[in-house]
C-alpha cells in the first residue's frame, strides 16, 4: 500500500502579522484621513480650541508620552518598532507633506468658500496625520533616550528638539492671544477688536504720543503704450531714486534731475516747495531720448492736495513718478507712565505681552492720523523656542559631521 | 563696470568647466574657477555699495548669490573630500544662472521695505543660498551620474550615490538653520513665527523632501535610484519654493512678495 503524500497547507499570514513596513502605515494614514474627513462632514469645521486645553494636553500627550515610554523599554516590540521605525515616519511625513502641497498650492479663500474651512491648516485631516507623524517622532526619541552617547545626543537635538517646537506650537495655536488697537494722537485707548472685531478690554492703557514715519525717494517708470499687454501699459521697473542733480540712464533715455521738492504744490503756475507732510514729491526733469530729442518738465506722483504730473516723451509714452515707498514707521506710546517705541522689526515686551506695529493710514503716509498696534500673547513660546533652539544645536553638529566627512 | 565682472565670472567658470573636463592640471582650473568667484564676489560687493542695501532682495540678487556660491562650493568640497565629481556640474550651473542674471538683471531697485530692515535678513539669506547651492549641486551630481550610467548602459552604482549625499549633509543642516532662522525673524517683524504663508509652506515642503532623502537613504542605502531619485524631486521642490511659489494661485496671499521686482 504506497503512502500518498498530502500537501501540507500553509496558512498565509495576515497583512498585519509579520514584519510590518510601509503598506501597513499607508492604510494607517489613508484611514486616519478618512476618519479626518469623516469628522469634517459629521461635525465641520470646529476649532480644536473648543475643547478645554488641559483635555486636548491630555488627550495628546498621554498616546505620544506612553509611546516614548514603551519604546524606551521594549524596542524590539513589534508594533513599536514599527510605529517608531523609518517606514511609518517616511509614510506619515510623505501624507503630511502632500496635504501642506495642496495647501501650499490652493489659495486660503478657496478652502474658505468651497471647502467650509476658515483655516487648512486647522482642518481634522492635516491635524489629525500631523499627530500621527509627531506620534512617530516622539516615539523614535525614546528608542534612543538611553545611552548618552555623542551619536544619540546629536539625534535628540534635532528630533526631539522638532517634537518640542510641534508640541510648543500646538500649544501656541489652543492659547494664543492676538487683538489689535487702533490708537489716535493723543487719545488713550482700552478696547482692542480679534479678526473677527470682536471688542475686548485691554490689559493696559495705550496712548499714542507720535506717529513717524520715513520714506525713500520717489522712483520713476517709463511707460509706453502697449495694447498686448494686460493693462494696456508696458513699464520700465522704477530704478532710479530721485534727487537733484543727479543724471542716470532709464531703459535707453538720459535723465537728469534738476530740481527736487520733497513736498511739492502745483499753485497754478508754478511748483513750489511746501512744508506739509501730506504733500507729494516734484522732480523738475530733463530727458533726452534715444534718438537725440530732448524734452524738459515736471512730474509728481500725487496725493490727496495734489494732483498727479507726468512728462510726455512721445504720444504714446511718458515718464512717470512712483509714489514713494515706506522706509520706517514706528510708533511712540506710553503705557502705565513709561514711554515706549514700536517699530516693524522693533517689537516692545510689556508684562507678558508683546506690542508690533501693524499699519496705519497709508493713503495719508506720513501724516496718518492712527496707528494700528497688534498686541500678543503666546504662551507657548517659550517651550517653541526651546526646540527651536535644540534643533539648531543639532544642525549644527550635523553640519560639523557633514563637514567632518561622516556619513 | 558690473556686467564686465558679470562676463569674467562667466568666462572663468566656462574655461574651468573646460579644463575640468579635459583632466590636466586641474589646480589651474581651481585657479580659473576661483578667479570667476572673486568676480562674482566683487559684483556682489559693488551691487551692495551701489544699491545702498544688502543685494538679497530680488529673485535676480539671489540669482547672483547662487551663481558665485556654487562654483565656489564645487571647488572647496571638491578640495575638502579629494574629488572632482562635483567639478564640471558646479561650473557649468554657475554659467547657468549667471547668464541668466545677465538677461534678466532685475537688481533695480534701492529701496528696502521696513519689515526687511533686520539684522536677520543677510544671515538668512546667506545660509539659505549656501543651502540651496550645495543641495542643487547634490541634485547635478545624482543628475551628472544618472546620465554617465544611461550613455554607458551600466546599472547605477552605491558609489554614485556618495558625493551627492556629502552634499546633502552640508545642505541639510543650513537649509534648517535658514528655516528657523526665518521663524525667528518672523516673530520679530509679525508677532508670530510661523503662519503657512505660501512661502513658508514650500520652505517646508523642501524641508521635509530631504529629510525624507536622508531617511530614505538610511532605510534604504543599497538602492541608488530610489536615492538619487528623491535628490532630484527634492531639487524640483526646492526651485517650486524659490522661484515657483510665485506663480502659483496662493502667491497672491503671500506676504514675501518682496522677491519680485516691481
Amino acid at each position: 500500500m504506497s503512502s500518498i503524500a498530502r500537501p501540507t497547507t500553509v496558512a498565509k499570514p495576515g497583512f498585519w502579522d509579520g514584519n510590518l513596513g510601509y503598506a501597513q502605515a499607508f492604510v494607517t494614514v489613508v484611514t486616519t484621513m478618512t476618519v479626518g474627513l469623516a469628522f469634517h462632514a459629521w461635525v465641520g469645521y470646529r476649532w480644536i480650541g473648543m475643547l478645554p486645553t488641559w483635555v486636548i494636553a491630555v488627550a495628546g500627550l498621554t498616546p505620544a508620552l506612553g509611546l516614548m515610554v514603551a519604546a524606551r523599554l521594549n524596542p524590539g516590540q513589534r508594533i513599536i518598532k514599527w510605529l517608531t521605525g523609518i517606514p511609518f515616519a517616511v509614510t506619515t511625513c510623505t501624507a503630511v507633506g502632500l496635504l501642506a502641497l495642496a495647501g501650499g498650492i490652493v489659495p486660503a479663500s478657496v478652502w474658505a468658500e468651497r471647502f467650509g474651512l476658515p483655516s487648512y491648516w486647522g482642518s481634522w485631516p492635516f491635524l489629525m496625520v500631523g499627530y500621527l507623524m509627531l506620534l512617530s517622532l516622539v516615539g523614535s526619541c525614546g528608542r534612543r533616550l538611553w545611552p548618552l552617547t555623542y551619536t544619540n545626543v546629536v539625534y535628540q537635538a534635532s528630533h526631539l528638539g522638532l517634537a518640542i517646537a510641534l508640541l510648543g506650537g500646538a500649544y501656541s495655536g489652543l492659547t494664543l492671544e492676538r487683538k489689535r488697537m487702533v490708537l489716535f494722537k493723543g487719545m488713550p485707548a482700552e478696547t482692542m477688536v480679534d479678526e473677527q472685531n470682536r471688542e475686548f478690554k485691554a490689559p493696559f492703557e495705550v496712548e499714542l504720543r507720535e506717529f513717524r514715519m520715513e520714506v525713500f525717494n520717489p522712483t520713476l517708470t517709463l511707460a509706453t503704450i502697449d495694447e498686448k499687454s494686460p493693462d494696456g501699459l508696458q513699464q520700465s521697473a522704477g530704478s532710479l531714486l530721485l534727487k537733484k542733480g543727479i543724471t542716470e540712464k532709464v531703459a535707453g533715455h538720459t535723465v537728469t534731475v534738476e530740481k527736487f521738492f520733497k513736498h511739492a504744490a502745483y499753485d497754478g503756475l508754478h511748483w513750489r516747495e511746501v512744508p506739509w507732510k501730506t504733500a507729494a514729491p516734484a522732480a523738475f526733469l530733463r530727458v533726452r531720448t534715444p534718438d537725440g530729442k530732448e524734452k524738459s518738465g515736471w512730474i509728481c506722483s500725487g496725493s490727496p492736495e495734489t494732483m498727479p504730473a507726468y512728462l510726455m516723451l512721445r504720444d504714446d509714452q511718458a515718464i512717470l513718478m512712483n509714489p514713494p515707498r515706506p522706509k520706517k514707521f514706528e510708533s511712540e506710546l506710553r503705557i502705565e507712565g513709561k514711554d515706549y517705541r514700536v517699530g516693524v522689526n522693533e517689537p516692545a515686551h510689556i508684562g507678558g505681552y508683546d506690542l508690533y506695529q501693524f499699519s496705519y493710514d497709508e493713503k495719508m503716509g506720513a501724516a496718518s492720523g492712527y496707528s494700528v498696534i497688534e498686541i500678543v500673547r503666546d504662551q507657548g513660546l517659550p517651550i517653541v523656542y526651546a526646540g527651536i533652539f535644540m534643533m539648531l544645536g543639532g544642525a549644527l553638529l550635523h553640519l560639523g559631521n557633514g563637514i567632518g566627512g561622516k556619513k | 563696470m558690473n556686467a564686465t565682472l558679470a562676463y569674467v565670472a562667466v568666462g572663468s567658470w566656462t574655461l574651468a568647466a573646460g579644463m575640468y573636463a579635459w583632466r590636466r592640471r586641474p589646480w589651474m582650473a581651481d585657479l580659473v574657477a576661483m578667479i570667476g568667484v572673486f568676480a562674482g564676489a566683487m559684483l556682489l560687493g559693488l551691487l551692495w555699495a551701489s544699491l545702498g542695501r544688502p543685494p538679497m532682495r530680488t529673485l535676480g540678487e539671489t540669482r547672483w548669490w547662487y551663481a558665485v556660491c556654487v562654483p565656489l562650493l564645487g571647488v572647496l568640497i571638491g578640495w575638502r573630500f579629494q574629488t572632482r565629481v562635483l567639478a564640471v556640474p558646479s561650473m557649468l550651473m554657475g554659467v547657468m544662472f549667471a547668464l541668466f542674471n545677465l538677461r534678466h538683471p532685475e537688481y533695480m531697485d534701492r529701496t528696502l521695505m521696513p519689515a526687511l530692515q533686520s539684522p536677520w535678513f543677510v544671515p538668512h539669506v546667506v545660509v539659505y543660498m549656501v543651502a540651496y547651492s550645495a543641495l542643487g549641486l547634490s541634485s547635478a551630481v545624482a543628475a551628472w551620474n544618472w546620465a554617465g550610467r544611461l550613455i554607458r548602459r551600466q546599472p547605477l552604482q552605491i558609489e554614485d550615490t556618495d558625493v551627492p549625499h556629502r552634499l546633502v549633509l552640508i545642505g541639510l543642516p543650513l537649509l534648517t538653520c535658514g528655516l528657523l532662522f526665518g521663524a525667528l525673524w518672523a516673530k520679530e517683524a509679525w508677532g508670530h513665527y510661523w503662519t503657512w504663508d505660501p512661502k513658508e509652506t514650500w520652505a517646508f515642503l523642501t524641508w521635509m523632501a530631504y529629510l525624507m532623502y536622508l531617511h530614505l537613504r538610511q532605510k534604504h542605502p543599497l538602492k541608488p535610484a530610489l536615492t538619487l531619485g528623491a535628490l532630484i524631486v527634492g531639487f524640483g521642490v526646492l526651485m517650486a519654493c524659490w522661484f515657483g511659489v510665485n506663480y502659483l494661485p496662493t502667491a497672491q496671499e503671500s506676504v514675501h512678495t518682496y522677491t519680485q521686482p516691481e
